[in-house]
């Protein structure tokens, strides 16, 4: 072990000593374990503030751990194990917290980090419960951030057999069939009955309004006029102020009973004159250069 | 096959030095039957004189037949193991110096070594002489190419697990030279030491040598190499599904541009899936096509790559709302591994969303086999689309429910929804009538009117002149062409006298 050899490496005012022989390092587990604990009664209890100290606090502590990834043991003693498991606990409770928060780029980094635990240190730790919750909170972020291409990256990492049984990966999967498909009613009634329903509420926001901008979108294209009511329904608007907030934004026109959307008639087609132009001057260029 | 025809000369040669000696011998002049242990032996020894000649004129054409003696070689020793080991192990015992550090390695990897029973033993007058053949020094290429060959020998033996520790000495070996000539020699190593780890179904940890194998071929130029081994790092990450680290590999790494047409199509293939996962249709179609393209076209060689890129195209295809060509989904041998990519075929083609779960559910097993299976997932919009397509040039007034149940969709209660989008994004030409709930079709109006035969037009234009710029960049003269134009000072002082004397003969006519 390479800590139990090195000199006592100068101290900060906020970094703790690094343990010099076993019997630290298991006493600093013990610390951190114990801070867990305390972490974990306030996050259940909704203290925010206090929570995200005490995470600070926590990752802080983890420093001092000398088995974490990218230096992941082979085959780790059962402190360094314990170490991992403290680890682990740590960054999920802290991508729960964050969501809590509402601050999406620390999800993200939590997750990142999070996945190299579930890779490689798949086989030394046990399962841990809130890796699929997790998992599929981060593919829902993805669908409500409308990053598409990246949210079925992630879904080709996950063996097949999985994606159709586990219901929280279960959930972002069908969402993203709907959305594709157009049937965007089901998206909106999956907020309220989703398996989601209360870590994932922010991104299920994000991806009402998203999917309300599309449904407003189709229905200019697809309706020549509609009745307020049904429109209201169609987007889930809660009452008819919404509506017309949201009509007035997009220049939609309420008279009575109906809304119009403000299609011109057909306009002329407009010439690409200046792609029209490069393309034949491109011809040209090349014809000259056939002997 | 160069060899065989070595081996004819080598066997008229025999008659007529017996001929020389003792014309009584007239046993002897038969032919004797034909030895693969032999073959092997000569084939050998045809491989270390190519070696020696590329190392020494570096001309690409001995490295070439070289290595497909190499080939030649492995085929031998699959088909008969028993005969070609010995053979193997006592060309190895000879060629290996007592104090090379490999030889007990190898050695031990094979089958009791040989004793070379040399035809041409009687024969005294034979330019080999009485006793052993010239020892010559071991080259590095010719060291490689024998660790190549007993690796293959094991794998193919199915002594997998005791290849990997060989495969490691050899990508050790390969680090500690530094030669231009090791090239097309290492590309081989680096392939069959990866395909012995694959077999092992341990390919994570080749992955980091083979990185900075990558890198450091690149620093010593080493251009086949470094094509193999950006096609070997890719197939690592797509076996381990790691498309985003695949992804940034490529952006970092250039592929080589003088790499021969089979690396250059497994490299289009793995770019083509990387860029369908990535709903990148579009490029993925082209890069798939050129890899169907570049693949050996005899339709007997490269059937799993090929079968491979098919697939993949054909759903690239119906993503992107085209349909695949019918020709290879009938031709003989591809028809039977085609046939549940057919069945999608047809239910994308029809709108059917019935047929297209039945081939779902029918094939799940084969499209997951094939790694395809996310992707034919997302073909479901596509179903639907086409169906309604359908529907609306067929109907200019159809009830929505109606419409729901010809699409036969799980939940007819989002017919509208899905309308509308498809109207939005410019599948149908229509319009609802949410009271009624009527989908209403416009007629179609006349294309020809629009730009769209233009941009047609341009598409075609373009891929035209652009293969007539390759034309012409391919047509290299012949390296010695102008060589033999060149007169030779006799014929021309012979022209210079035939000139002279035609001047002569006009001036005397002149005079008169």
């Amino acid at each position: 072990e390479m800590v139990a050899d090195a000199a006592p490496l100068p101290t900060c005012a906020h970094c703790p000593e690094r343990p010099s022989s076993s019997s630290d390092q298991a006493e600093s587990i013990q610390a951190a374990a114990a801070l867990l604990e305390q972490f974990k009664s306030s996050f259940a209890k909704e203290e925010l503030d206090t929570s995200v100290k005490q995470l600070a606090q926590l990752k802080i502590a983890m420093l001092s751990f000398s088995s974490l990834p990218p230096a992941i043991p082979a085959v780790p003693s059962s402190s360094q194990q314990q170490e991992l498991l403290l680890a682990r606990d740590v960054l999920e409770h802290g991508a729960l917290v964050s969501i809590k928060t509402v601050d999406i780029p620390a999800f993200e980094r939590h997750i990142a980090q999070l996945k190299v635990y579930y890779t490689h240190c798949a086989s030394l730790l046990p399962e841990s419960p809130r890796r699929y919750p997790l998992l599929g909170l981060n593919l829902l972020r993805l669908l409500a951030q409308n990053r598409i291409a990246e949210f079925h990256t992630e879904l080709e990492l996950l063996p097949p057999g999985l994606q159709a049984s586990n219901e929280f990966l279960k959930f972002p999967a069908q969402l993203e069939q709907h959305i594709m498909e157009g049937s965007y009613n089901r998206v909106l009634s999956a907020k309220q009955t989703g398996t989601y329903a209360a870590e994932g509420l922010y991104f299920m926001d994000m991806l009402v309004d998203t999917v309300r901008d599309e449904i407003a979108e189709c229905s200019e294209k697809a309706y020549k006029a509609i009745a307020v009511s049904d429109l209201q329904s169609m987007l889930m608007l809660g009452s008819e102020a919404e509506l017309n907030d949201f009509a007035s934004g997009r220049s939609w026109r309420i008279d009575g009973a109906n809304v119009t959307f403000g299609t011109d008639g057909d306009k002329p087609l407009a010439l690409p004159a200046s792609q029209l132009i490069h393309e034949s001057l491109a011809y040209a260029k090349e014809l000259e250069r056939i002997v | 096959r160069r060899a065989s025809s070595c081996r004819r000369r080598a066997g008229s040669s025999m008659p007529e030095a017996m001929e020389i000696e003792t014309p009584a011998k007239k046993a002897e002049e038969e032919k004797p039957p034909p030895d693969p242990a032999a073959f092997y032996r000569a084939d050998c020894k045809l491989m270390a004189s190519a070696v020696e000649r590329f190392v020494a004129v570096r001309e690409a054409r001995f490295a070439t037949a070289a290595l497909r003696l190499m080939a030649v070689l492995r085929g031998a020793g699959r088909s008969s193991p028993a005969v070609t080991g010995p053979v193997l192990a006592a060309f190895v015992s000879a060629s290996f110096s007592p104090s090379h550090p490999l030889r007990e390695r190898l050695l031990a990897a094979l089958p009791p070594p040989a004793v070379e029973a040399e035809p041409v033993a009687a024969n005294s007058k034979s330019p080999e002489g009485a006793g052993e053949p010239k020892k010559r020094p071991l080259l590095p290429e010719m060291e490689l190419l024998l660790e190549i060959l007993v690796l293959q020998s094991l794998i193919d033996g199915g002594k997998v697990a005791e290849s990997l520790p060989l495969a490691d000495t050899v990508l050790e070996r390969i680090g500690g030279w530094n030669r231009r000539t090791l090239d097309p020699f290492a590309e081989r190593a680096y392939f069959y030491a990866s395909f012995a780890y694959e077999k092992a179904g341990r390919i994570e940890s080749i992955r980091s040598r083979l990185l900075a194998a990558q890198r450091t071929a690149g620093l010593h130029h080493y251009s086949a190499c470094q094509a193999t081994l950006l096609n070997l790092l890719l197939r690592s990450y797509q076996s381990a599904k790691l498309f985003v680290q695949a992804d940034k590999l490529l952006a970092k790494s250039t592929f080589p541009e003088t790499a021969s047409n089979a690396q250059l199509a497994r490299f289009l293939y793995y770019n083509g899936r990387i860029k369908a996962l990535q709903l990148e249709y579009s490029e993925a179609h082209r890069c798939l096509l050129q890899a169907q393209r570049k693949a050996p076209q005899t339709s007997t060689k490269a059937v799993g790559f090929k079968l491979a890129a098919y697939k993949l195209g054909a759903i690239v295809q119906l993503l992107l709302g085209e349909i695949p060509e019918r020709a290879i989904f009938r031709a003989s041998n591809t028809r039977a591994a085609m046939k549940p990519y057919q069945q999608l075929v047809q239910a994308v083609r029809l709108g059917d969303l019935a047929a297209f779960r039945d081939a779902m559910t029918e094939h799940a097993a084969t499209f997951t086999a094939d790694g395809n299976a996310t992707l034919v997932m997302r073909l479901r919009q596509n179903v639907i689309r086409a169906g309604l397509r359908n529907i609306s040039l067929a109907y200019a007034r159809i009830r929505l429910t109606d419409a729901a149940q010809k699409l036969s969709l799980d939940h007819p209660d989002d017919m509208e929804s899905i309308a509308a989008k498809a109207i939005r994004d410019g599948v149908i030409d229509a319009s609802i009538d949410h009271v009624s709930g009527v989908l209403i079709s416009t007629g179609a109006h006349d294309t020809y009117s629009t730009l769209e035969p233009q941009a047609a037009f341009h598409k075609r234009i373009v891929f035209c002149l652009n293969l007539h710029n390759d034309a012409v960049k391919a047509m290299t003269y012949p390296p010695d062409a102008h060589k033999g134009e060149l007169p030779d000072a006799d014929a021309i002082k012979e022209r210079q006298r035939e000139e002279q004397e035609l001047a002569e003969a006009l001036a005397e006519e002149d005079e008169f």
